[in-house]
C-alpha cells in the first residue's frame, strides 16, 4: 500500500491530472476503504441505510461488489405521499426526510409551513440540510437531503471542470474565481444549480454577488414546479380535472401576473447586463431550452459573439418536452461567441461530474464507485472489459445522505483493464448515454430539462384557476 | 432484413399476403416479426362501397351462428397449428405464465359456443333488430321501424388477453359488420390465427370476405390518415392504451364514431363484517386474492387498491396488517391456471415498492419479488403509484367508514368488488354516481364469461354502438296532417296561478 489511505472526500480536491493518474488497484483500494467508512458511519445514523442493509442482508463490505445491493432507486427520494403536499402536512414530510439523512430533525417543527417553499426555507434556516428538488415531471418532486458539508464539494467539483489537462483545450481563460457565472433562469431556488450558486458565493466568489448573472433575480417556487409536474402527469393520464391548487399558491396570482408581464423587459435588461461584461471569459450554465431562448432573443436584438471564445457553455439535460430547431446549438454558440459547447456527464444526485475527454468518454473519478447492472435482472455485470447496462454509482462525496444511487441511464462502460487513449486511468463511460424507456421508470431522473416550459404552464393554470 | 423470427401474414378478405417487407420488434423485447407493408394494400383493405355489406344480409342469424360455432370447434389448441404458433409466441411476450396462458387459449372455443353467442346478442342488440325491421306505432299515430345494421369498422384490439380477439370476431360477424382488425405488437398472431382458421374453413364465405387482419405501428400516419376517413369507415373500436386512443382522436370527424374501451383501474370495498374473526378473514382473503391475482393482475378488472373497513386506530391497523399477511398467503396459494408468480417484474413498480418499504413509515410491505406483495397503508390513503400496481401487488387501505372508498371512485374506475353481498345493493347507486362501471361480488372480478355476456362494458353498450341504428318513419296525411296544414303553435296561457 503505497499511499496513505486518503479520505475519500479529499480526492475531489486533487487536480484532474493527479486524480486520473492513481493506478486502478489503488483507486479501488481507496474506494473500498471509502465504502466501508461510509457504511460504518451511516448505517446507524440514516434509517433507510440500516433498513436496506438488513433487508439485503449486507453486514459488511468486503469487496466493492458488496455495495451493489445498497444502491437506492431514484423513487426513494419521492417515496413520501403526495397528499402531504396537497394537504400541507409538512411535519409528515419532515419525518419522511429524517429517514434519509444523518441529521437529526426530531426537534424541527414544520407544522407552521403552508407550502413547499416555506418548508425548504425552514430547513435552510434551522438545519444544515440544503434540500435539492427535482422538476417532478412524473407528478412528484424528489427531495434529496444534501447539506452544507456537501456544498463545498459541489464547488470543488465545479473547479475541477476547469482544470488544465494535457492535450485538452482550456475551458476558460481566467482563474475560475474570475469567471462570471451566467444562468438564464431564476437566481434563487432549491434545484441543484441554486445550491451550487450558494456554495460558489461562499467558497469561490468571497460573497461577491456580482459574479452571478441570473436572468430573473427572484426565486423559483418549488410549489409552482410541483404543480407543473402534477399538471403534466394528470394530462398524460387524462385526469386533468382532478388537480387542485393549495389556497396559498392561488393567492400568488397577482405576483405571478406581474412576473409574467415583466418577462420580455427582463430579457432585455439581462442582455444589457451581459453586454456590460462583453468579451470576458465566462461560465454559462443552464438547461438547453433556457440557453436557446436567451440566445435567440439576443440574436434578435443584434447581440452576437458576446464573450471570450475561451468560455464554458454547458447545456444541461436535453430538450425534453420542447421542440427546438435543428440548429439550436449553432445559435447558442453564435450568441455566446464560442466555437463549441462544453460536453460533460453529471446528475443532480451526484456531486461529481465528468467532462468529456478527447476520445469523447466520461471518466468516472475515483471518488465515485461505478456499478453496471443488468437492466432486467438487476444483477451486477462483470467489473472488467466493456459492459452495457444500467448505471449505478456510489458517490463517496456524500457524507450526510447515502451516496449509493441507481440511475435510470443505460451506459456502456469500459473498466480499468481497457484504458482510454486519452491517458486517464480507471473506468470510463462511452458517449451515447441513453435513458431507459419511460415505461421502465427511467424518466424521472432529477434534471432541470423541461422545467421552464412546465413552469410557464403551471403559472397559466394558477392564473386561470384563481379566476379573473 | 433477416433478423425477424417469423412472418405475420397480412390477411385481406380471405386472401393471405405473406410478404416480409417490414420488420417490427415485439413488446416482449426479443421477438421480431416481419409483415407486408400495409400501405401498399390500403385500397383492398377498405370496403369502399358500403353496399358491399349486402352479401352478409343474405345470411340468416342462424347461419351466422352456425359459422361462428363451427369456427369455435376448430380452435382446439393442440390441433390448430396457427393457434399453437400464437400461443408459442404469446408465451414469450405475454406477462401470463404458461399454465395461465394455456388455460386462456383452451377456453377460446367456449367464447364462440352457439348458446353463448345467442345470449350475447339477445342481451345487447336483440336478435329481432338484427334480423329485420322492428315496427312500432307511436302515440301520434306514426309508425316507426328500427333495424340495427352492421358498419364498416376498424378494431384496435388489446394484446394482454387473446380472448379479446375472439370476442371481437364474434361481435363483428354477428352484427354483420365489415372489420379491419389491427393487431397489437405484443400479440400479433392471435387474431391472425383465428381469421386464418376461418380462411381455411371457408375462404369465400361472406363473413371471411368482410374480415381483414393487419399489423402496422400504431400512430403511423401514412396508414391511419387515409384509412380513417368517413368514406372508408364508420366505427373505430379501440381497446386499452391511452396513447393509442390519443393517436386516433386526431382522425375523429363527423361520420366516424370512436368507441373506446379505455384503460381503467378496478378496486375493492370490504366492510367491517369481513374482519370479525379469523376464519372469515381467511375466506375473504381467498376471495380477494382471486380479484387481485387472476390473470396475474394484467387486466383492467383486477383489484389494485382495496379499501378495508378495519378501522384506523391501533387495533384497526393491527387487523389490517394481519389481513395483509393473509392476503399474501392467499395470493401465493392461487392455483397455476388462475395465477402464478410474475414472469417479468415491472421495474418501476418494483422500485416504488422498495422505496416505500425502506423510506416510508406510513406503509407496511408484505412479500415482494415475483410472488407478489401486499402494501398495507397505515393511514386511509392509497399509495401514489396505485396505477402501477401489477405483478400481484395489492394496496390495502384501512378506513373507519365507507365514505372514503365511495368518494374515491371516479370515472376511471371500472370494476369494484364488494363484500359483503348486502353492501353492494346499499351503495351501488352512489358508486354509479361517482363513476363506477361494474360492481361484482368479491372474488368474481375476472369472471370474463359473465362480463362479455352481460352486455354493458365500461358503462357503454359496445355492441349497440357498433351498429348503425336506422329508423324508418311512416306517416300519412290521414294519420298526421303535413306541418303546413296546421296552425302555428299558440302561446301558452298564464301559469302558476292554480296550484
Amino acid at each position: 500500500m503505497s499511499s496513505p489511505a486518503l479520505a475519500p472526500e479529499r480526492l475531489i480536491q486533487l487536480p484532474l491530472t493527479e486524480l486520473y493518474r492513481i493506478p486502478p488497484a489503488e483507486q479501488e483500494e481507496i474506494q473500498l476503504a471509502g465504502l466501508r467508512a461510509r457504511f460504518a458511519e451511516l448505517r446507524e445514523r440514516i434509517a433507510i441505510v440500516g433498513k436496506m442493509a438488513e433487508n439485503q442482508d449486507v453486514r459488511e463490505i468486503r469487496r466493492l461488489e458488496d455495495a451493489a445491493p445498497l444502491l437506492l432507486p431514484h423513487s426513494t427520494y419521492k417515496s413520501y405521499s403526495l397528499s402531504v403536499i396537497e394537504r400541507g402536512q409538512f411535519d409528515r414530510l419532515t419525518r419522511w426526510l429524517a429517514g434519509l439523512t444523518s441529521h437529526d430533525l426530531a426537534s424541527l417543527d414544520a407544522t407552521g409551513c403552508d407550502t413547499i417553499d416555506d418548508w425548504i426555507a425552514l430547513l435552510d434556516a434551522r438545519t444544515p440540510i440544503r434540500v435539492i428538488h427535482s422538476t417532478g415531471t412524473t407528478g412528484k418532486l424528489s427531495f434529496l437531503p444534501r447539506s452544507v458539508v456537501e456544498l463545498e464539494a459541489m464547488v470543488t467539483n465545479h473547479r475541477r471542470t476547469f482544470d488544465i489537462y494535457p492535450g485538452e483545450l482550456p475551458r476558460i481563460s481566467v482563474p475560475v474565481e474570475q469567471a462570471p457565472v451566467i444562468f438564464p433562469w431564476y437566481r434563487h431556488g432549491a434545484m441543484a444549480y441554486h445550491r451550487l450558486f450558494e456554495g460558489m458565493l461562499r467558497h469561490l466568489f468571497a460573497g461577491n454577488e456580482g459574479m452571478i448573472f441570473a436572468l430573473n433575480p427572484g426565486r423559483l417556487s418549488a410549489d409552482a414546479i410541483s404543480l407543473a409536474g402534477r399538471l403534466r402527469a394528470a394530462e398524460a393520464k387524462g385526469e386533468l380535472g382532478q388537480v387542485q391548487i393549495a389556497p396559498k399558491i392561488a393567492a400568488r396570482r397577482e405576483a405571478l401576473l406581474k412576473e409574467q408581464a415583466e418577462a420580455p423587459q427582463r430579457v432585455q435588461k439581462f442582455l444589457a447586463r451581459l453586454r456590460a461584461i462583453e468579451g470576458r471569459s465566462v461560465a454559462v450554465m443552464g438547461a438547453l431550452p433556457q440557453l436557446f431562448d436567451l440566445a435567440s432573443a439576443g440574436i434578435a436584438a443584434g447581440v452576437e459573439k458576446l464573450f471570450d471564445p475561451v468560455s464554458h457553455v454547458a447545456a444541461g439535460g436535453g430538450n425534453k418536452g420542447r421542440a427546438l430547431p435543428d440548429d439550436w446549438d449553432q445559435q447558442v454558440m453564435r450568441f455566446f461567441g464560442v466555437p463549441r459547447l462544453s460536453d460533460g456527464y453529471g446528475m443532480s444526485e451526484s456531486i461529481a461530474s465528468s467532462r468529456a475527454c478527447t476520445q469523447k468518454r466520461y471518466h468516472v473519478p475515483p471518488h465515485v464507485v461505478p456499478f453496471v447492472l443488468d437492466p432486467v435482472s438487476g444483477a451486477l455485470l462483470p467489473r472488467s472489459g466493456t459492459v452495457t447496462g444500467r448505471f449505478g454509482i456510489f458517490d463517496l462525496n456524500a457524507r450526510t445522505y447515502w451516496g449509493g444511487f441507481l440511475t435510470g441511464d443505460k451506459v456502456t462502460l469500459s473498466w480499468a483493464d481497457e484504458p482510454c487513449a486519452c491517458g486517464r486511468l480507471g473506468p470510463s463511460v462511452h458517449a451515447g448515454i441513453r435513458r431507459f424507456a419511460e415505461s421502465e421508470g427511467g424518466d424521472d431522473k432529477i434534471t432541470c430539462a423541461g422545467a421552464p416550459d412546465a413552469h410557464e404552464r403551471a403559472v397559466e393554470f394558477i392564473l386561470k384557476a384563481a379566476g379573473g | 432484413m433477416g433478423s425477424a423470427e417469423f412472418n405475420v401474414p397480412l390477411i385481406i378478405r380471405g386472401r393471405l399476403i405473406e410478404d416480409a417487407e417490414l420488420e417490427f420488434g415485439g413488446r416482449g423485447g426479443d421477438v421480431r416479426f416481419s409483415t407486408a407493408d400495409v400501405r401498399k394494400h390500403l385500397g383492398e383493405l377498405v370496403l369502399r362501397a358500403p353496399s358491399a355489406l349486402e352479401d352478409l344480409y343474405c345470411l340468416s342469424f342462424g347461419e351466422l351462428l352456425d359459422f361462428m360455432s363451427e369456427l369455435g370447434s376448430r380452435l382446439v389448441l393442440e390441433r390448430n397449428p396457427h393457434l399453437e404458433a400464437a400461443f408459442e409466441l404469446s408465451r414469450r411476450t405475454s406477462g401470463l405464465t404458461d399454465e395461465l396462458l394455456r388455460n386462456v387459449y383452451r377456453s377460446l372455443p367456449r367464447l364462440l359456443e352457439r348458446r353463448y353467442l345467442e345470449t350475447m346478442i339477445e342481451r345487447s342488440v336483440g336478435v329481432r333488430a338484427l334480423e329485420g325491421w322492428v315496427e312500432e306505432r307511436l302515440p301520434n299515430g306514426a309508425r316507426v321501424a328500427v333495424r340495427a345494421f352492421g358498419a364498416r369498422s376498424v378494431h384496435i384490439v388489446a394484446g394482454n388477453n387473446p380472448g379479446v380477439s375472439a370476442l371481437t370476431l364474434a361481435r363483428v360477424a354477428l352484427t354483420r359488420s365489415d372489420a379491419i382488425i389491427k393487431s397489437p405488437s405484443n400479440d400479433p398472431l392471435t387474431a391472425n390465427a383465428l381469421v386464418r382458421t376461418m380462411v381455411e374453413m371457408a375462404p369465400t364465405h361472406p363473413i371471411t370476405r368482410h374480415l381483414s387482419v393487419a399489423y402496422w405501428k400504431g400512430g403511423d400516419a401514412a396508414i391511419e390518415e387515409p384509412l380513417y376517413q368517413p368514406q372508408n369507415i364508420e366505427k373505430i373500436v379501440a381497446w386499452g392504451g391511452l396513447a393509442s386512443v390519443r393517436h386516433i382522436t386526431r382522425y375523429i370527424q363527423p361520420g366516424i364514431d370512436l368507441i373506446t374501451l379505455d384503460p381503467k383501474l378496478s378496486s375493492t370495498i370490504i366492510a367491517a363484517e369481513a374482519f370479525r374473526d379469523e376464519p372469515t378473514m381467511r375466506e375473504v382473503a381467498e376471495r380477494l386474492a382471486h380479484d387481485v391475482g387472476a390473470g396475474n393482475q394484467e387486466g383492467c378488472v383486477n383489484a389494485r387498491v382495496v379499501y378495508i373497513q378495519t378501522g384506523t386506530d391501533e387495533a384497526g391497523l393491527a387487523r389490517a396488517n394481519r389481513f395483509g399477511q393473509l392476503l399474501l398467503e392467499a395470493i401465493g396459494a392461487l392455483p397455476a391456471h388462475v395465477s402464478g408468480p410474475a414472469k417479468r417484474l415491472e421495474r418501476e413498480l418494483a422500485e416504488e415498492l422498495e422505496a416505500v418499504r425502506l423510506a416510508s413509515d406510513e406503509h407496511r410491505v408484505f412479500g415482494g419479488g415475483r410472488g407478489g406483495a401486499v402494501i398495507v397503508s397505515q393511514s386511509s390513503e392509497p399509495v401514489d403509484f396505485a396505477r402501477l400496481l401489477t405483478n400481484r401487488v395489492a394496496n390495502l387501505v384501512p378506513v373507519d367508514d365507507l365514505e372514503t372508498p365511495i368518494r374515491s371512485v371516479n370515472a376511471y374506475t371500472q370494476t369494484i368488488g364488494i363484500y359483503p353481498e348486502a353492501l353492494k345493493e346499499r351503495i351501488r347507486d352512489r358508486l354509479a354516481f361517482h363513476g363506477a362501471q361494474r360492481l361484482v361480488s368479491l372474488g368474481y372480478a375476472s369472471n370474463a364469461g359473465v362480463m362479455s355476456l352481460a352486455g354493458p362494458q365500461d358503462a357503454i353498450e359496445p355492441l349497440r354502438r357498433m351498429c348503425r341504428w336506422i329508423i324508418d318513419e311512416s306517416s300519412a296525411p290521414e294519420l298526421q296532417p303535413l306541418a303546413g296544414r296546421l296552425p302555428p303553435v299558440a302561446a301558452a296561457g298564464p301559469t302558476g296561478a292554480t296550484k
